[in-house]
């Protein structure tokens, strides 16, 4: 009889599912209750699909703000009144937890971040079902180098063609405020 | 370029990468974050709506009608052996009443049967993964993960898809 692949991991969450997250956004640990077109030909054959999502644990990403770009590969002094942009929040008796997600005010640069905006901010919860629409470009590679070398990047897994509901994934999102991540082509800045 | 997700619900978020996180299942969130998730259908759905409401900025990802809970089912539910389609089979509750306030039954497919009970695959299988279910379900000692899926498709006014967790 095979084990249920956990099984023979410890017991405690914390051993095995700490993420290590090197996003500027939110790692969301989710469970997905739709099936996840991962490829074109998958995509295709389904049409224009949702997807939902049930988060099961959220880590902050390390935006700040204000904030402004390297220039030349060299990093700006951190700004002292920099604030990050994702804090965790939970309440006393544990019942609940999630990440604020504060808004920024536009710098001069669309790649650069003026002060965080305390008026404008949003929550997601652990338990919380989002939604995402499926749309063809999201399986278009993306464009960027490391270390001098082209490297490809794609939003959903390469390895399979389509997830199966109920299966445990890693999400990172970025909020639609970011100016940064309407550049599509160049998701790392 | 414009965001596609500039919509009235707010501005969204966008995905930036998936992986499958394939070493962990459910099993390891029992006692970390699954006792945060809603416990009935009806607070899963006046939370969501009320954080819809507060979160105008992101309200197009929130779901509000197909939402999620996580709750133990009365005590001596048990799985039909027949399925009820291809793949799927029936949880219902104890003597054919509520399996949950408000939700008659649930339906389980059978991979996530087979995978959480422990079982291989093959056709008998199935059978010592529904005895077991029954066993941990007159034990008090099974958790669902139950999602709505409402269809129109579907004729249930509420169709839902379970996994099963012993705890």
């Amino acid at each position: 009889m095979s084990i249920v692949t956990d099984w023979s991991y410890p017991r405690s969450a914390k051993a095995f599912t700490g993420l290590s997250s090197g996003s500027q956004g939110i790692s969301l640990t989710c469970i997905n209750n739709t099936p996840i077109p991962c490829s074109a030909r998958e995509f295709q054959a389904m049409g224009k699909t949702r997807f939902t999502l049930t988060i099961l644990d959220a880590i902050p990403g390390w935006a700040m703000a204000p904030h402004k770009r390297p220039i030349n590969g060299k990093k700006t002094s951190k700004d002292p009144n920099a604030k990050p942009l994702f804090e965790v929040i939970r309440d006393a008796e544990n019942k609940t937890q999630g990440v604020n997600l504060y808004s920024f005010k536009k710098a001069k640069s669309n790649f650069d971040r003026d002060e965080r905006d305390d008026t404008v901010q949003s929550q997601l919860h652990i338990g919380q079902v989002i939604s995402f629409f499926v749309q063809s470009f999201m399986y278009e590679a993306r464009e960027s180098s490391r270390n001098g070398q082209a490297v490809q990047n794609f939003i959903f897994p390469q390895e399979v063609e389509l997830i199966q509901p109920f299966s445990i994934l890693e999400v990172q999102v970025l909020t639609n405020q970011f100016p940064f991540v309407l550049a599509l082509s160049n998701p790392f800045p | 370029m414009i965001s596609n997700n500039q919509t009235e619900g707010g501005y969204g978020l966008r995905l930036h990468r998936i992986s499958l996180r394939k070493s962990i299942s459910l099993y390891s969130y029992l006692g970390e974050t699954l006792h945060m998730l809603p416990s009935t259908e009806d607070s899963a759905k006046s939370i969501s709506e009320e954080r819809a409401k507060t979160n105008p900025f992101i309200q197009s990802n929130l779901e509000v009608s197909n939402v999620a809970f996580f709750a133990k089912p009365a005590a001596g539910s048990y799985i039909s052996s027949i399925p009820v389609c291809p793949g799927y089979y029936r949880v219902v509750g104890p003597n054919g009443g509520e399996l949950f306030p408000g939700v008659q039954c649930v339906d389980v497919g059978e991979r996530d049967l087979l995978k959480y009970s422990n079982a291989p695959s093959g056709e008998e299988s199935i059978l010592d993964a529904i005895t077991m279910f029954d066993f941990a379900s007159a034990a008090g000692s099974v958790s669902l993960y139950v999602v709505s899926t409402r269809s129109y498709k579907q004729v249930f006014v509420v169709n839902l898809f379970c996994l099963v967790c012993f705890v």
